[in-house]
């Protein structure tokens, strides 16, 4: 029905077909009103001409007698009358009627049979002469009339059927009848045209744009523009159509559209990429379904409040669940879909995935912050940097002139107690100082191939000896060897295990364990910010009390601390130089704590694969009778105290010494002892001299006369790249500043090797 | 001029062998030949007859001859409707005649009807016929409610004021009485006694004797030969005559006389043609001398009407100029023409009403018109 309801033949012919049939039936009315009314008068008329000829017939007969001169005879009168209303009665019968004649009204004459009703009845309705009356008798109708021949006092009445007048009413009713049939057949012929003019073009256009095809109407002009402009129009948008889907289907953001519920009407192909469902799949459900439930009400609340208002919205963040159970981050940005009412009826957009991009940008931004925390060390490692190299001298003479008077002085009482202070105090001094350095470009670690696996056991066994702990650790003996300066490092494994001793004031347990690993971003996705390669990894975690949430992101700032100040707490360089040296191994530390479960630090030191062979003992350079062979050492150093403890120390360990105040000075020496054949067998060059050669240009000049001097290369630069790379420039051996006997005697050993 | 008589003699000699190869129209007739009307039948055979032998003389119908079929009905309606069965259904005549008396032709209409064969009723006037709705049926002399209006009339210029009527219960003798009763009102006239009897009762002298004590000084008899000799024989029986007797029908022929003699003085009736006043209508002249001429008698109504009715056909088909039934019974509706009784016209159901009967009066042993005024060949007679 509503099918028919909505058909176009129906709504062009209908108002058509109601409007002539209106007219028809107006005019049918019209017509039949004025025809009964005619139909009337002329039956008036009719009968009133038929009264004027009985008149006549009465007429003629009184007339007659009056002429006979019989007026007054009775008998005559009676004749006549008789033959009169016998006359009558012949017109009656000629004439198809029925009738009555009184005289007066009471006495009846003549009551012609089938009557409409009880004469006498009729009499009495036919009070007024010359009226129409209009009998009804068993359905039957009857017209009446009612006329006097005053002379005799004859009240007559003719009545005739209506019946008789049925030729009238057929002829009358027949034109109806033709009426509307001419109505009927204008309006056939009306649709017929409107069919043939309108709705044929009008379906010849519209079929083919049911069954989605351009309309090839031809015919009538106006509908032959039509369907042309049509057909251009689906052309162009077809064309616009296969444009904007190849951009849309190409894309490698998601385009999708909902409708006003929420649930998927469009979904591009590229969804399969960005959520691994087709977009089949996503066809019928809503948008909701594909955000993670703990998200889903937030996400819903935010939409509606956008919904109601029919807003648009950019770049709204939205997790997704990948099809994969992934969580995957959208940027998503919507225009809503309104319809010619005003009415919202969905909403259309596009997706970016940022997952990637979140990713980046949050490494990013913690590499800014640890840059930005590396400079904020370097500033201060600058600072310190500057005056290290003063600092480390002086250290030097403090620490040589301690040895020295630990030495001579007799080893009862409290002096060595004093001195033994002093030199530890030297000591953290000159830690502090390396700490500081660090930070600065003189930090540069001093790299060596080694078993990171021995320095692990070496520094746990002596860090939590007596600290009320048990460790448990595993590193298996197949670790790779690492590139890396074991000095700073050590210093490193201590950091991390004095925090995991620290985080348990009651004891506890530290578990460590180390293995091989290998990063491949082709196959594995992994947060670590570290490229392409193989890593040895170190884990420490401990059951301590943990780090809250709050402090973990700045446990590697510099002087952050929970610590109060004092003794070996509350420097807050610790961590911040771990993390400053891992950085400059090219490394990674992390670090994962819970509050009351522990906390675990992860070291990735980047390694060559490669592993371990024996190494080669060291043989200290001693005599037959255990002490030092004696051997002939030039000290450079452009601080006279610093030649001055060298020439004691060394002297008082068998060697034998000479020094220079700067580089030219040395290799004047140099040359001078060559020539005078007893050359020098180490020189200790300063790297750094005030106004004068340093140690860099002076090995050349050294090797340029001996190739094969050894030169030790000293100084309080540690991040000097001659110190790390000591060999490229000719060195055989390096000692930073401040160094104590035993370092100074090591160092003279390796190099004579 | 001669010239001229040559083409017409070529003409007619052209014309002649062309109509004598033409059939002829046969018209079919069932007529009382024998039994109780066979006095009536016997005229109407003779009307007839002597109708088709001036047609096929002088006046060829539409160029063709005249046949008349008449077969004998034994005055027996049941007969009579076979009869017309066959000739319609067998014989296929061109067209039919109607039978003698009402009764019979009340039984043969259904036939005619049903094949719309348009039939003159030149023997019947029982009103009734023409207020059953036939479309082809057309009466040829005064309806029977009209018979004894001239006799009334008369009643009332004698001073006659009180009448009685009986009748048999036929449809004729029904509609006479019943007509006769509304005339009687019409001129106001006392009927003292209406009464009617069963047909075939020959001792009417009960009847009679209820007429003499209702007072009646006037008698009106409604039915055919038989109840006229019996009523008259009756008022012998009673010894009683009133002033004016009037019987229907019989009196009209001379058999009436032969029946009772002298006895048949002074009683009235009515008659729908008299040869005295018939001679004064077209051909009425010629139809007499030649009924005289052939069958060596004078006719009565009865032949008069058979004649009247071929010849009111006869003019019907010069109009139609066909044997086209429809046209014909057209025709025969709307047409107004003079017969040799009289004026012919019907209304709308086909009822006789241009055609006026004559009140005839046995005087002397001789059939008298003494009604309308204007025809009447002697004064009417009262018994005083």
């Amino acid at each position: 029905m509503q099918g028919i309801r909505h058909s176009l033949a129906l709504r062009i012919a209908m108002p058509v077909s109601i409007l002539v049939l209106a007219l028809g039936v107006s005019l049918y009315f019209l017509v039949l009103r004025t025809i009964s009314g005619f139909v009337q008068d002329e039956i008036g008329r009719d009968l009133e001409s038929i009264s004027h000829r009985m008149y006549n017939i009465c007429n003629i007969t009184f007339d007659s007698i009056l002429q006979s001169g019989r007026g007054d005879d009775p008998d005559t009168l009676v004749i006549e009358k008789a033959l009169t209303l016998g006359k009558f009665e012949d017109f009656f019968r000629e004439e198809g009627l029925n009738g009555l004649v009184y005289q007066g009204r009471g006495k009846e004459l003549l009551i012609k049979t089938v009557l409409p009703a009880d004469p006498k009845t009729i009499m009495m309705s036919s009070e007024q002469e010359g009226a129409l009356i209009i009998l009804e008798k068993d359905a039957k109708g009857y017209f009446a009339y009612h006329f006097v021949f005053s002379p005799w006092d004859w009240h007559i009445i003719i009545i005739k059927s209506k019946k008789k007048y049925a030729d009238l009413v057929i002829q009358v009713k027949q034109a109806h009848y033709y009426t509307m049939g001419l109505l009927f057949l204008v309006v056939l012929l009306l649709v017929f045209f409107i069919d043939k003019t309108i709705r044929r073009p009008i379906n010849a256009i519209v079929k083919p744009l049911q069954n989605g095809n351009p309309p090839e109407y031809m015919g009538i002009e106006v509908f032959e523009f039509l369907s042309c402009t049509i057909k251009d129009m689906m052309n162009s948008l077809q064309q616009s159509e296969e444009k904007y889907r190849s951009l849309v289907e190409t894309t490698s953001d998601f385009v999708w559209e909902i409708d006003k519920q929420g649930f998927f009407r469009y979904a591009s192909p590229t969804i399969k990429d960005i959520l691994g469902y087709t977009p089949e799949e996503l066809w019928g459900k809503h948008h909701f379904d594909f955000i993670p439930p703990d998200k889903a009400k937030h996400m819903s609340d935010t939409f509606r409040s956008i919904a109601d208002q029919k807003l648009r919205f950019e770049r709204m963040e939205s997790v997704y669940l990948h099809k994969n159970g992934r969580e995957v981050v959208l940027e998503t940005s919507g225009v809503p879909i309104i319809d010619a009412a005003g009415n919202l009826v969905g909403y259309r957009g596009i997706d970016r995935d940022i997952t990637e991009r979140l990713r980046i940008e949050e490494d990013r931004k913690k590499m800014e912050y640890q840059l930005q925390q590396l400079h904020k060390l370097e500033s201060i490692g600058t600072l310190a940097g500057g005056i290290a190299h003063d600092f480390n001298n002086l250290l030097a003479v403090i620490m040589g002139n301690i040895t020295l008077a630990q030495e001579e002085m007799n080893h009862d009482g409290d002096s060595q107690l004093y001195l033994a202070n002093a030199e530890t105090a030297s000591l953290r001094a000159q830690e502090l100082t390396s700490q500081l350095i660090t930070f600065s470009k003189g930090g540069d670690p001093i790299l060596g191939i080694g078993a990171i696996a021995d320095l692990v056991k070496e520094t746990v066994n002596q860090e939590i000896l007596g600290a009320g702990v048990t460790c448990k650790y595993h590193v298996p003996d197949n670790l790779w060897l690492a590139e890396f300066d074991i000095r700073q490092m050590k210093h490193v494994l201590k950091n991390m295990l004095a925090n995991a001793v620290e985080s348990m004031p009651q004891g506890g347990k530290i578990t460590i364990w180390a293995d091989n690993y290998e990063i491949d971003p082709e196959t594995e996705k992994t947060s670590i910010p570290l490229g392409q390669g193989k890593y040895i990894r170190i884990h420490i975690k401990d059951d301590g009390i943990g780090i809250p949430p709050e402090n973990l992101v700045k446990i590697f700032d510099p002087y952050f601390t929970t610590k109060g100040m004092g003794e070996q707490k509350g420097m807050g360089l610790g961590l911040a130089v771990t993390h400053s040296i891992i950085a400059r191994h090219h490394g990674y530390i992390a670090v994962e704590s819970k509050i009351a479960c522990g906390t675990t630090f992860t070291v990735y030191i980047p390694t060559h694969g490669t592993y371990a062979q024996e190494p080669k003992p060291v043989e200290p350079v001693k005599q037959a009778d255990g002490k030092a062979r004696p051997v002939k050492i030039l000290v450079m150093d452009d601080e006279e105290m610093l030649r001055t403890l060298a020439e004691r120390v060394l002297k008082r360990i068998g060697h034998e010494s000479e020094s220079a105040k700067d580089g030219a000075h040395a290799v004047q020496l140099y040359q001078k002892a060559l020539q005078s054949g007893r050359p020098f067998d180490v020189v200790i060059l300063d790297l750094t001299v005030k106004g004068g050669m340093g140690g860099k240009e002076a090995i050349r000049l050294l090797k340029e006369i001996d190739p094969n001097v050894k030169a030790i290369v000293s100084s309080g630069y540690s991040n000097d790249p001659i110190m790390t790379n000591y060999q490229a420039y000719g060195f055989c051996m390096v000692l930073p500043k401040p160094y104590n006997t035993k370092q100074l005697s090591r160092a003279i050993e390796v190099s004579m090797q | 001029m001669v010239k001229r008589i040559r083409i017409a003699m070529v003409c007619l000699l052209v014309a002649l062998p062309a109509m004598g190869e033409q059939p002829a129209i046969t018209i079919g007739v069932s007529l009382s030949l024998t039994g109780k009307y066979a006095a009536m039948g016997d005229m109407q055979e003779k009307g007839f007859r002597l109708w088709e032998r001036d047609v096929n003389a002088q006046r060829p119908l539409l160029g063709r001859n005249v046949h008349m079929i008449i077969r004998d009905d034994q005055s027996n309606p049941d007969v009579a409707k076979t009869i017309y069965a066959e000739l319609i259904g067998k014989d296929r005549v061109d067209l039919v005649f109607g039978p003698y008396s009402s009764g019979i032709s009340e039984a043969i209409l259904p036939i005619t009807e049903m094949h719309k064969y348009p039939i003159l009723l030149s023997g019947a006037s029982a009103d009734e016929l023409w207020e059953k709705g036939y479309r082809y049926a057309f009466g040829v002399y005064t309806p029977a409610s009209k018979y004894a209006v001239g006799f009334l009339e008369m009643l009332v210029t004698k001073k006659i004021k009180d009448i009685a009527i009986v009748s048999t219960d036929d449809a004729f003798s029904i509609c006479l009485a019943a007509g006769t009763q509304k005339w009687a009102q019409k001129f106001q006239l006392h009927v003292s006694l209406f009464e009617r009897f069963q047909k075939g009762t020959s001792d009417l002298s009960q009847v009679a004797s209820r007429v003499k004590l209702s007072g009646a000084k006037a008698l009106v008899v409604c039915g055919h030969m038989e109840e006229s000799v019996d009523m008259r024989r009756a008022l012998q029986v009673i010894g009683w005559f009133p002033k004016a007797y009037y019987a229907s029908v019989g009196p009209a022929t001379k058999d009436f006389y032969e029946m009772l003699g002298t006895d048949a003085n002074l009683v009235f009736s009515s008659s729908q043609w008299e040869a005295a006043v018939g001679v004064h209508f077209p051909y009425g002249k010629q139809f007499v001398d030649t009924f005289r001429d052939v069958y060596k008698q004078a006719p009565s109504y009865h032949a008069a009407t058979a004649y009247a009715a071929g010849m009111i056909l006869e003019e019907a088909l010069h109009k139609v100029g066909s044997l086209n039934k429809e046209r014909l019974r057209d025709t025969l509706a709307s047409m107004d023409t003079m017969t040799v009784i009289g004026r012919y016209g019907v209304d709308t159901t086909g009822w006789q009403m241009r055609h006026f009967p004559l009140i005839i009066q046995w005087q002397g042993g001789k059939r008298r018109v003494v009604w309308p005024e204007t025809l009447k060949q002697s004064d009417p007679i009262i018994n005083e």
